[in-house]
């Protein structure tokens, strides 16, 4: 297994002193923490950091760990092992039962399970307790959240063991994503989590939805906007254009004289619900790619007859 | 094995005795929050509270920055204020963002 060295991942010298260490905790919590950081691989930074403080705040767990790190046998690219018959003399565990005590195979291998920082609030005789919510983020395209879909979601859920030891075992749900969910809503699967204790009701899974970025449109709570291209005779003279909605195909009529940026509403044609979103046509007046003599002559006559002026509010001159 | 998980409904409510249950928090704790103004919850007093999910999502994440970085309850509410802050100025940034580039494309 891989060795962690507790000293260089909290950026402490080997000699630290006990507030040394403590403040550089503090410094690299705040930085790594997963409610507020938004560095690569925060919470796994964040767990590591944890875990190393919990050694090295303890004298004697240091203490222990010191003499590991000296003494533990170290293979080709750093593996470690510790020595034959090694076993701590720390017993403790941490109590708080809310999901903090889930640490590497390289602390077990030194601490222990049994002594370690595994929950073991089941291991009490007769107990009854519901069990964990599991929470999970589910990333959606846009279609299947408007649409409603089917997912499979994969959790990680704690159970408890015979001894009161809590494991982690893989499970995986299939999800029904009603139409019209919207993004950050959160979906309760009720009783999907860890199970309970002393016949307690199961935990719930709570699922917050998150939809990716789509390449044609961009969402706003309910509302749907896209960009549509148009050609300078139809915002000129008026056209109806067909433009593609996440309900299929829909007939829209461009008013003559109409703007670039200029939005039209298309009512109720956003996200589906009880009260239905919108769907907003941007409209971007675009340049053919090419213009053939004809265009060109046309151009020429409007530029003869013109008499208006775009930039008119910037005075005289322009 | 894949199971079939039903989902009960996109906006669920807790009541003070649910939130505590399956949230795990400190009762007291619960009730300083709601104190400070940290979560929204509706109804005058504790047997009438109801919260929605993203309230209790939000007093554990309350609950985690006390834990780790020592922040106080009194201040608690100034800080996920900013952290919402934050979150809905990316969220806007990105919005804006992707307009523009499907506009400029």
């Amino acid at each position: 297994m891989e060795f962690k060295d507790y000293y260089k991942i909290m950026g402490v010298e080997e000699k630290a002193t006990a507030d040394e260490i403590k403040k550089a905790y503090k410094k690299l919590a705040r930085r790594y923490h997963p409610d507020v950081s938004k560095e690569a691989n925060a919470e796994q930074h964040f767990k590591d950091l944890g875990e190393a403080y919990e050694v090295l705040k303890d004298p004697q767990r240091r203490a222990e760990y010191d003499q590991l790190r000296n003494m533990g046998t170290r293979g080709k690219g750093g593996q470690f092992r510790p020595p034959p018959g090694w076993e701590s003399a720390t017993h403790f565990y941490d109590g708080s039962g809310d999901g903090t005590g889930e640490f590497s195979d390289f602390f077990e291998a030194i601490f222990g399970r049994n002594g370690g920082f595994h929950r073991s609030y089941g291991q009490q005789q007769g107990m009854r307790m519901r069990g964990e919510d599991v929470h999970a983020d589910l990333a959606l395209l846009l279609e299947e959240a408007c649409l409603g879909s089917e997912q499979m979601l994969d959790i990680r859920v704690p159970v408890a063991e015979a001894n009161g030891l809590i494991s982690h075992s893989s499970k995986k749900l299939k999800l029904k994503i009603p139409p019209g969910t919207a993004d950050n809503s959160i979906l309760r699967l009720k009783g999907q989590g860890a199970p309970g204790l002393g016949g307690e009701a199961a935990g719930d899974v709570l699922v917050r939805i998150r939809i990716a970025p789509h390449p044609l449109y961009t969402v706003e709570g309910k509302h749907i906007s896209l960009v549509v291209p148009i050609l300078p005779h139809e915002a000129a003279l008026g056209a109806q254009i067909t433009v593609p909605t996440l309900q299929g195909q829909t007939r829209v009529k461009i008013p003559a004289g109409s703007q670039s940026g200029q939005k039209l509403r298309l009512a109720g044609k956003g996200m589906p619900g009880s009260e239905p979103g919108d769907f907003f046509v941007a409209l971007k007046l675009v340049m053919p790619d090419k213009i053939s003599d004809t265009d060109k002559a046309h151009y020429e006559a409007l530029q003869k007859d013109n008499t208006s002026n775009p930039r008119s509010h910037w005075g005289k001159g322009q | 094995m894949s199971r079939h998980a039903i989902l009960d409904d996109n906006n669920p409510v807790y009541s003070f005795v649910e939130l505590v249950e399956c949230s795990r928090l400190d009762e007291g704790f619960v009730i300083q929050c709601v104190e400070y103004g940290i979560a929204e919850v509706r109804g005058t007093d504790r047997q009438n509270w109801q919260f929605r999910a993203e309230a209790m999502l939000k007093l554990q994440k309350a609950w985690r920055l006390h834990r780790d970085l020592d922040v106080h309850v009194s201040s608690l509410v100034l800080v996920l204020d900013l952290i919402d802050e934050v979150e809905a100025l990316r969220e806007e940034c990105d919005l804006l963002r992707q307009r523009l580039q499907h506009w400029e494309a």
